[in-house]
Parts: C-alpha cells; structure tokens; sequence
C-alpha cells in the first residue's frame, strides 16, 4: 500500500508548492518592502496625475469591445508564427503536406477577413 | 509520422454535416448585413441543418468500413456517434422551428447564424475523437449560446440572465480545461486512442483520477447538475423562453454524451490503485451517483417551493439531469438494460417533451407579455384547449406517468440501476431513490395542470397563431404520446446503435 500512497506524492508536492508560493511571496513583500508610508506613496499610483474621486469607476464597455476585438486579432495573428516556423522548418511537416496546410491558413486567413469586414460593416470599430 | 499528419487531415471527410452547417452560418453572418426579410434567415438555417442530416444520414453508406475503426483521427465515426449526432441535429431543427418568428428583424441574420453554428459545435462534441476536437466543440456551443441568448432578450433582466451564464460558463470551460491538462501531464497524448494505448501501460497514476473529477465538474455545469446548478434558474427565468428551452435541452444532449464519451473512451482504461484492482473508471462513477442524488432530490426540492413557472422548470431540469445521471451511473453493467441505452433513449424522450412544455408556454402570451407565473395560467384548458393539452401531455412525461414516453425513459432507468449485479448495492440505492423522486416531481407538475383544468380563466390570451412554433410544439407533444404506444421504434434505434450496427 505504501507504493500506492506514494502516487499521490507529486500532486502533494504540487499543492504545497502552490501554497508556500503565494504565502512566500506574501511575506516577502512584507519583509523586504521598507514600512515608510507617506501620503503621496500611499496614492494608487505613485507618479502619475493626481486621482480625482473613487477608483471604483465603471468603465465604458466600449473598451471591453476593444479588448476583444484586440484579442480577436492579435492571437489569431500570433497563430501564424507557429505556422510558419512548423510548416517550413527542415524537421517540421512532411514536404507533400506542406501545400495542405499552405492552403488551411489562406482558409483561416478568408475566415479573419470575413470576420473584420463583418466587424467593419457593423461598425465595431466606430467608438460611438 | 506522416500517417498521423495524413489521418488529421482526411478528419474532414468526417464531419461533412458539421462543415456544412458552418459554413452556412458564415455566409448568414456576411448576408446578415444586407437587408433581406425575416423569414429568409430561419429558412436558411433550416435548410442548412436538413442538407447536414441528408450527408449524416448518407454517411455510413460511402465511408469505407475502416474509418469506423478507432484511429488517431481528430474525429471518428462509430454507431452511437452517429446516432447522438442524429439527436443533435433533431434537436436543433425543433429549436429553429420554435424561434422562427421570436427573433426581431434586426439581429434574425445573427441568432439563426448562432443557433446553426451552435449545432454543427454539438456535432463536434458528439463526433469528437481528441480532448483538442471535444474543447473545440464546446466552445462553439457555448460561444454561440450567449450570443443566442442576448439577442433574444435585450432588457435588464436579460442581461442579467445572459452575463451570469458567461460568467460561469467560462469559469467551468476553465474547470474542463485544467483537467485536461492534467491528463496531459500524466500521458503526453490528447487524442483518445494514443491516451488509451498510454493509461494501459500507466499503472497507478493520481493524476488521472484528480483530472477525472475536474473533467466531470466542467461538464457538469452544462448539465447544471447539483454542485454546479446554481446559474440554472436565475437564467432560465431571466431569460426569453425560448433561450431557457435552448438551455434547457442542447446542453444537456452534448454534456451527456461528452461524459459518456471521456468515461468509456478515456477513463476506462485507466487503473485507480493497482493492489486493490481499482478502476478510475468506477470510482468516477460513484461520484457521478453522488451528483445524480443530489442533482434529483435538490432539484425536486426546489421546484416544490417555485411559483414562476420557468424557475419551475429549471429545477425540474436539474431533476431530470439527475434521473439522467443514474442511467449513465448504471453503466453498460445493467443485466436486462445497459445504462447507457436508457440514457440515450431518455435524453431523446426529454428534448421531445422539454420542446413540447417550453413552446407551448411560449405560445401563452398577451401581445409581447408572455405568462410566467403558474397562476397566470389558470383555466387555459377553457381558453385555449389545445395549447392546454399539449401543455399536459410534457407535463405528464416529465413526471413519468403513462400514456407518455416519459414513462418508459423512467422505467428503463430504474431498470438500468435495478438491474446492476451483485456487489453494486449504491445502484439499487440510487433507483430507489430515483422512484421517491419521480414521485415527489409529480406533485408540482401536477400542480400546474390542475390549475390549468380545474379553475377559472382569469386572463385571455392572443389567438393569433405562430405556426412554426405551434409545429415544433405538435411535434414534441405527439412524438411524446405515439412513441409511448411504439417504444420499440426509438428503443431499438438506441439499441442497435449502443451493439455496433449504423443505422436506424
């Protein structure tokens, strides 16, 4: 039975590696950190403009839109760097599969398009 | 190496219909911005899911016999695949026939492009042979049901109803995705022919049973069962009606079937502890039978105390995943009836009746206002006899009384449990329990149809007919009360797809 237990060892070891982590770093902060607070240290944001009210403001949701518009783009975008270094390198795909998957990211790229002229036609990009 | 690069991608000859159907739901997305009458874009959706049925139907006929052998593919076709994609796609055609007229002119291009690419994303589940394909699918589904769920009801309560179910969706794709990960972690495979190869030679790993339960959790919030079910009427109350029968059904037929599928395809060749000869696959199981008590006595519970008819039905949607659970608890170990089948041949009876209740109820309405209480129901049975006895007939089959098919699914559970061999006594706990249960869920559905026979109409409601939705509504009333006297039609179909033969 002790070879049974000792399966579970690496998600123990996991779970208390998590646990010293957050609690570490916790107590690091409070360690290390110099204790001087003064009033414009304590302020959100220790160089920047002087905040006017509470910083629990409700944002515009047209900035969400943007976000994930940006995150629409951007990560497809960053899908074709994988592509490119697996489809062409000497180890990547076989040379007969490479038109394939030439073909399956002109595919993506007409679906991104299809998608931005949507986007566009609908006026997501107009802030309004 | 090259093979495996050939058998993802010839994947696509497998998913034809789904292929289709997304296809479909582009082009309704492009053409959405041209100005083109309402009923074009239910019609399109419509005839996208029908040309998807005619080549799943047509499909065993020309894919040669090895495909249906498992293979490293990112799909795979084999009968009870083939007979879940069926009901996915059934069930889509009912939910475009009962939205055909609901959706305002402006977003109709935008639901029915949603409401299609929701079902060719349960097709994928269904079809999927690789945790990336299975995720892939899910997140189609639910992607596409926010959106389907904010363009049918845009005012507060809506929102409201739309932005929870986001939240916790993403929260339990998150769940899903841990487990996934961790089975990663302990095999290095994602596609479930090469995970079952590798969980052989594994012996004991935690990982596996730990990714397991994770695995269980995200699904589970599809199936909104018990720990997992809190969104379940807040939404559907919140929601337009037909948004809750969306709810109340597609997740339910792509949650179950996942479930079934991880457990047989991935879980089940994996071993708990190796001296006392553990299955993962059995100890996955007792929690599933955990969730379905509680999922059906909780479930009941709740829906005794509700008075809004579509909270109502939520908790009886919870209930019923639990009866559900039972069946996939039961396993294939059932003598006389294999659990799975009972599922499966429950799952089909409750989209029919589920379709049946939610578009009847979505026929009671004043003009925009639609009943939501089940006093604004009384004496319907006066005021509209038909709409009443439709409402009846789903009623009495989400009960299990006969002469519904309600009623056989309750019994082919209980006997899937029952049934279980010697050494299983939790399962013949579990239909016992399943039997109080159903007993209890008869007094509030019950409840409604009395008020509907015995008392006074106190409101009077639209004449005006929506025939689409009257359509999908007749269809589930009376598929629900003709395959009670024929049950051997839909039985046998399940059946013989769960002992390896294509076809109905």
């Amino acid at each position: 039975m002790a070879t049974e237990l000792s399966a579970w060892q690496p998600l123990g070891l996991y779970l208390l590696a998590i646990l010293a982590f957050v609690l570490g770093v916790l107590a690091l902060a409070h360690l290390v950190a110099p204790p001087r607070p003064r009033p414009i240290k304590d302020m959100p944001y220790e160089s920047g403009v002087d905040p006017l009210g509470d910083a629990r403001l409700r944002f515009d949701i047209r900035y969400y839109l943007i976000a994930v518009l940006f995150l629409l783009f951007d990560v497809e975008l960053l899908f074709l760097y994988p592509w490119a270094v697996a489809a062409y390198a000497d180890n990547g795909l076989p040379v007969a599969l490479r038109d394939a998957a030439f073909l399956g990211v002109l595919v993506f790229l007409g679906l991104l398009i299809i998608g931005y002229l949507y986007e566009w036609a609908k006026g997501g990009f107009r802030w309004r | 190496m090259d093979g495996i690069y050939r058998t993802i991608i010839d994947s696509w000859k497998l998913i034809l219909p789904e292929l289709t159907l997304l296809s479909a739901s582009a082009a309704m997305f492009v053409g959405s911005l041209l100005r083109v009458p309402r009923t074009v874009w239910p019609l399109v959706s419509l005839g996208a899911i029908t040309c998807g049925m005619l080549l799943w139907v047509g499909e065993h006929g020309w894919l040669a016999k090895d495909e249906f052998i498992p293979s490293a593919s990112l799909f795979i076709t084999d009968p009870w695949r083939w007979l879940g994609r069926g009901i996915v796609y059934a069930t889509g055609s009912l939910l475009v026939l009962s939205a055909w007229q609901q959706v305002s002119a402006a977003y109709a291009g935008e639901y029915f492009a949603c409401l299609t690419s929701l079902v060719a994303g349960a097709g994928l589940v269904v079809a999927a042979n690789d945790l990336v394909s299975l995720f892939l699918g899910l997140e189609i589904v639910s992607l596409s049901t926010y959106v389907v769920l904010y363009i049918s009801r845009r005012d507060l309560s809506g929102l409201e109803a739309t932005i929870k179910y986001f939240l916790l969706s993403i929260f339990s794709s998150a769940i899903f995705l841990f487990g996934v990960s961790l089975l990663y972690l302990a095999v290095g495979r994602t596609n479930y022919l090469q995970i079952r190869l590798q969980l052989q030679d594994l012996g004991n790993n935690p990982l596996v049973l730990v990714s397991g339960l994770f695995v269980i959790g995200g699904l589970g919030f599809r199936l909104a069962a018990v720990p997992f079910h809190f969104y379940a009427p807040e939404v559907f109350a919140g929601t337009h009606p037909i948004g809750a029968a969306l709810l109340a059904v597609m997740p339910k037929v792509v949650g179950f079937l996942a479930i079934y599928q991880v457990l047989t395809e991935i879980y089940a060749a994996a071993v708990a502890t190796v001296a006392l000869n553990i299955q993962v696959s059995s100890l996955l199981l007792l929690t599933i039978s955990v969730l379905a008590g509680a999922s059906m006595l909780l479930g009941n519970l709740g829906a005794l105390q509700q008075d809004n008819i579509y909270r109502l039905l939520a908790y009886s949607s919870i209930a019923h995943t639990g009866y559900m659970l039972v069946g996939l608890a039961a396993g294939a170990k059932g003598q006389l009836v294999a659990g799975e089948q009972a599922l499966v041949f429950y799952l089909g009876a409750y989209v029919l009746m589920s379709v049946g209740v939610f578009v009847g109820l979505l026929c009671v309405r004043q003009g925009e206002k639609l009943a939501e209480y089940i006093d604004e129901l009384s004496g319907l049975a006066r005021s509209r006899p038909m709409l009443a006895l439709c409402l009846a007939v789903g009623l009495l089959s989400l009960t299990g009384l006969p002469p519904t098919l309600g009623f056989w699914g309750k019994v082919l559970l209980f006997l899937a449990a029952w049934n279980a061999p010697e050494g299983q006594p939790t399962l013949r706990y579990l239909a016992v329990f399943l039997a109080v249960n159903a007993a209890i869920g008869a007094w509030y559905y019950l409840r409604v149809i009395g008020v509907m026979y015995l008392r006074q109409p106190v409101r009077s409601y639209d004449r005006a007919v929506d025939i689409p939705a009257w359509l999908a509504c007749g269809i589930g009333t009376v598929a629900t009360l003709v395959l009670f006297f024929v049950p051997g039609l839909w039985w046998g179909t399940v059946a013989r797809a769960f002992s390896g033969t294509v076809g109905p």
